[in-house]
């Protein structure tokens, strides 16, 4: 049918149904944006950047701001040292149970927040660490661990046995090969596994707001839920707020995007 | 290399002590709570048997519990995946690299921000009553009638959580299935003429049924996401007007800590593990079947 078509009827339907699809595209791109963009402009009305001023040095946001760093910096530790470990014994060692404990720990995976959080709340209560920032960095580690000792098992299982088995002979201990020889050749997933964390800690809501009363020990995301009462009806501070929390994301994604999308694709494809 | 099998377990003890500290222990402990009455501060509890279990089973909210359930994974989950697959289609189809990726970020953003922040954004600028985009819209094009109070009304407030549910996750269906076109080869989409009705057919049924293990997938993931389902409603609805839209978490939350029934929020919080469970069963004999 093409075929007969004139050429030049032909590319003009070209150009039209390349219109057609950059315009919608345009369209559906911006539908998804645009409360994004909203937030900013609202953020910046009246005082411009003397909201944001205003949101770190009067209401001290700041703090709040650190202690969301703090957790996420050593959820990201223990999770990282946890996950390689874990990794890279059920990829390349053999021991009894393998399977099973493979199992056990991505079944946790599937857990939902909600049906641990009361009794890791009474743990803490018993520890005495409601309204410490600590006291997240366990449950955090817990829940974040095994999707990346899932994707972190998958990547080190392309490594070639050979590799380590001739640095075995020449001496080196199960640590050491992980760390001088397992580790470097994993770079690409730490760093999608350290995304990754940093993104479930950061955004992590539910836990903070229940373990953490006091403002002064709240993380970031849990701000939000008293703005009102904060601010009354200085709402472009509020957009401020919002926008200081989605900062760090937003920015280490348009860096680092090549490595989100991996970490976001890799637990869904290749279990 | 050599099988030294007791220093092996040294490997996977701090993962396995964490999971089971935190995880199977507190699932447990909600089981044993279950059967109490108990207000969360006495050290007191009192045992009641089954009573937390029939209570639930006669308790109208579980009811809308499980609606919303099916709501968001039986209505908006597909929906999601619907328009994820076709837009990673248009997006593959974009022949400059770096507008292709424009489109791509713009879409993805909103799967990374704070379920929070997007709660808050939506409440404050889209549906709110007077203000909000989406009544200034509806009155924009002259239809002031279609205005509602978006999430104020318990008939409609689900469909509101449910629009933003969409808008939010659409970006992760696209990518994971852009990520599963590029593993198919680019001669099935180069078969597609420039027509466009040619396109879609290509796509629903040629590209679709390749992209079967995605299918899966973002099914599973949807399941369980929407199982999940807090931060957004909490701050969207709180479980409100009149617990329409409550999830298994917002409800666990509302019983246990506002209103100090303990027990029953554990039993609420042992059907969540149970539906949790179930959906990884399902998983897995998926899984296997694919390997198998």
């Amino acid at each position: 049918m093409n075929i007969s078509m004139p050429k030049k009827q032909k590319h003009n339907k070209q150009w039209v149904y390349s219109f057609v699809k950059h315009f919608s595209m345009i369209i559906i791109s911006a539908y998804f944006i645009l409360p994004i963009v909203l937030m900013i402009y609202k953020s910046v009305e009246g005082k411009g950047l003397g909201n944001y001023i205003a949101v770190f040095e009067r209401f001290n946001i700041s703090l709040n701001f650190f202690n969301s760093l703090i957790v996420t910096v050593l959820t990201i530790t223990s999770v990282v040292v946890i996950t390689t470990l874990a990794a890279f014994a059920f990829s390349k060692l053999e021991f009894r149970f393998k399977k099973l404990l493979y199992l056990y720990l991505l079944i946790a995976l599937m857990i939902p927040l909600a049906s641990i959080l009361l009794p890791v709340f009474k743990l803490i209560k018993g520890l005495g660490l409601i309204n410490n920032i600590l006291s997240l960095v366990g449950p955090y580690t817990a829940l974040i661990a095994p999707f990346n000792l899932l994707i972190l098992k998958n990547y080190i299982d392309d490594i070639p046995n050979q590799i380590l088995e001739s640095a075995f002979i020449d001496g080196c201990n199960k640590l050491q090969i992980l760390y001088k020889i397992v580790l470097p050749l994993c770079k690409p997933a730490l760093v999608v596994i350290i995304l990754w964390t940093f993104l479930s800690s950061w955004n992590e809501f539910m836990m903070a707001y229940v373990f953490l009363s006091k403002t002064v020990s709240q993380t970031i995301t849990v701000i939000p839920s008293k703005l009102k009462t904060m601010f009354f009806a200085d709402v472009p501070k509020i957009y401020a707020t919002l926008t200081v929390i989605v900062a760090p994301v937003i920015t280490l994604y348009i860096f680092l995007q090549k490595y989100f999308e991996e970490g976001f694709t890799a637990g869904a494809l290749k279990e | 290399m050599k099988r030294n099998t007791l220093s092996s377990y040294l490997f996977i003890l701090p993962i396995i002590i964490f999971v089971t500290v935190f995880i199977s222990l507190s699932v447990a402990d909600n089981i044993v709570t279950s059967f109490f009455e108990w207000n969360g501060l006495d050290p007191i509890k009192k045992f009641i048997g089954f009573d937390n279990y029939i209570n639930l089973y006669k308790d109208p909210t579980i009811l809308t519990i499980f609606k919303n359930f099916s709501f968001f994974f039986a209505i908006c989950t597909p929906l999601q995946m619907i328009f994820g697959m076709v837009l990673a289609y248009i997006i593959k189809t974009v022949k400059v690299r770096p507008v292709a990726n424009i489109y791509k970020t713009l879409i993805f953003i909103p799967v990374i921000i704070s379920p929070v922040v997007i709660g808050y954004l939506f409440s404050g600028t889209v549906f709110e009553y007077n203000y909000g985009l989406l009544n200034q819209f509806l009155r924009f094009i002259g239809a002031p009638s279609l205005a509602q109070n978006w999430l104020g009304d318990p008939s409609i407030a689900i469909l509101s959580c449910g629009i933003v549910f969409l808008w939010q996750w659409t970006g992760f269906a696209m990518l994971l299935y852009y990520a599963g076109m590029m593993a198919i080869p680019s001669e099935v989409f180069e078969a597609a003429s420039i027509d466009g009705a040619n396109k879609v057919k290509t796509l629903f049924s040629i590209v679709a049924p390749m992209l079967r293990s995605t299918h899966y997938s973002l099914a599973i993931l949807g399941a369980i996401g929407c199982l999940k389902m807090f931060d957004l409603i909490f701050v969207l609805t709180n479980g409100g007007p009149a617990d329409a839209t409550q999830t298994f978490s917002t409800y666990m939350i509302a019983k246990s800590i506002t209103q100090f029934q303990q027990g029953y929020g554990s039993t609420i919080a042992v059907i969540l593990f149970v539906m949790a469970m179930i959906i990884t069963v399902i998983q897995l004999r998926l899984y296997n079947k694919k390997v198998g």
